[in-house]
């Protein structure tokens, strides 16, 4: 049945359309949960907001535990779906680069943009800077990057083969590992919001 | 205090996929769409898998359109002799991607022969396995088919009504297949060019193509 655009279920134009729709829906909703403000993003690392950390992780398991039903009961072929290749030394490098992002300017990309929108400056201002960042990163990409990009390749890695473990058990232990999380940072947030009156 | 059932609710239901994820993970290692083993014997057991050469020479005397015959022996005996319309698939090309079509659907009724029913039992198990339907075995092969149709050996005198009935429905057919029992003569069994034009077969269409 699905993936509806690889499998040619819809067409190229439809497939577009599909996900300007859902890309309406995905700003409005990071608006209305609060994400376009500074603020609650930076505050996972100040401790005293951990809303964008619980909505990530947990949508992250939920789309796990969807796809990999989906997949048993025929409704999904995952062979159909793009799997990217992982290299482990980029990777760890971008995730550094985009925590300090986090941490620095308070948006994620999406929130940058939806923040923009919305009409803050400093999201405009981060906007303009991510754009800078791609050109330059693109036009000096074969000089200075191309090999760092290419370093430890690891190829198309499951996690849960690496491990040795199955797929089922492995998000199994995800959701639990999510779910005592939730309840540790709610703790910490707590104490750490009593201590001071946090305004956001 | 709402927020905070919320958030429990949100982190059981969760937890609820999680576990459901895992009981069907642990439980079965294919997905659901194909046949368990288990089941498979059942299967076997229970299902309509020939097809008998009387059968078959009445189907294709009347010329019957849903009917897609599969030739599973190698190209060069393919091409010495096969019945009438027969598509040749030999067995280990049997699974590729270009003949799903034709074994895979529900419109024509596909039948698998060789020289015996080797071949067939064999091709008939694999596309069983994968939930294919309307595949059949032609019951004793080609060399079945010279023996009762090409050739067929009159009864006894003692025999009842119906084995003469089937004698000269064999016979009839022989004449139409090129059998030459009609003149007595044995004849090595090969097909005369085919009285009757037939449909080229090609893999039914529809569904999600």
């Amino acid at each position: 049945m699905g993936p509806l655009f690889p499998l040619g279920t819809i067409g190229e134009e439809f497939n577009m359309l599909i996900g300007f729709f859902i890309g309406i829906g995905f700003g409005f909703l990071l608006e209305a949960a609060g994400f376009t403000n500074t603020r609650k993003l930076a505050g996972v690392f100040y401790g005293y907001d951990f809303v964008v950390l619980k909505v990530f992780f947990s949508a992250a398991i939920t789309a796990a535990i969807g796809l990999y039903l989906m997949n048993h009961y025929g409704l999904i072929e995952m062979d159909a779906i793009f799997y990217p290749k992982t290299f482990w030394i980029p990777t760890l490098i971008g995730g550094l680069i985009m925590a300090f992002g986090f941490l620095i300017g308070g948006f994620c990309p999406g929130t940058s943009i939806c923040a923009a929108v919305t009409g803050k400056i400093d999201a405009m201002v981060f906007v303009l800077g991510a754009i800078i960042g791609i050109f330059g990163y693109a036009m000096t990409y074969e000089p200075l990057w191309e090999n760092l990009r290419n370093s430890g390749k690891m190829g198309e890695v499951n996690i849960a083969d690496w491990m040795g473990i199955s797929d089922g058990l492995f998000i199994l232990l995800m959701t639990i590992v999510a779910a005592i999380m939730f309840f540790a940072v709610t703790r910490i947030q707590s104490k750490v919001t009593s201590k001071r009156d946090y305004q956001l | 205090m709402m927020k905070k059932v919320l958030d429990l609710f949100y982190v059981a239901i969760l937890l609820v996929g999680a576990f459901w994820a895992f009981i069907v993970n642990s439980t079965s290692d294919e997905p659901i769409d194909r046949i368990q083993p288990c089941d498979l014997v059942d299967i076997v057991a229970h299902s309509d898998k020939y097809m008998t050469t009387d059968e078959l020479a009445r189907r294709l005397m009347s010329d019957d359109p849903t009917l897609t015959l599969v030739d599973l022996r190698t190209p060069t005996e393919f091409k010495k002799y096969s019945l009438q319309g027969a598509i040749n698939i030999p067995l280990a090309e049997l699974l590729d991607e270009k003949y799903v079509d034709i074994i895979n659907q529900d419109v024509q009724t596909v039948v698998f022969y060789a020289n015996s029913s080797d071949l067939s039992a064999k091709a008939w198990m694999l596309t069983k396995r994968l939930g294919y339907n309307n595949n059949y075995i032609l019951r004793g092969g080609l060399n079945h088919w010279v023996e009762t149709i090409l050739r067929p050996r009159e009864p006894k005198e003692t025999a009842v009504r119906a084995e003469f009935e089937l004698y000269s429905f064999r016979r009839a057919a022989s004449a139409y297949f090129g059998g030459g029992s009609v003149t007595g003569e044995s004849v090595v069994a090969k097909p005369k060019a085919a009285p009757i034009k037939r449909k080229k077969k090609e893999a039914a269409g529809g569904g999600c193509d």
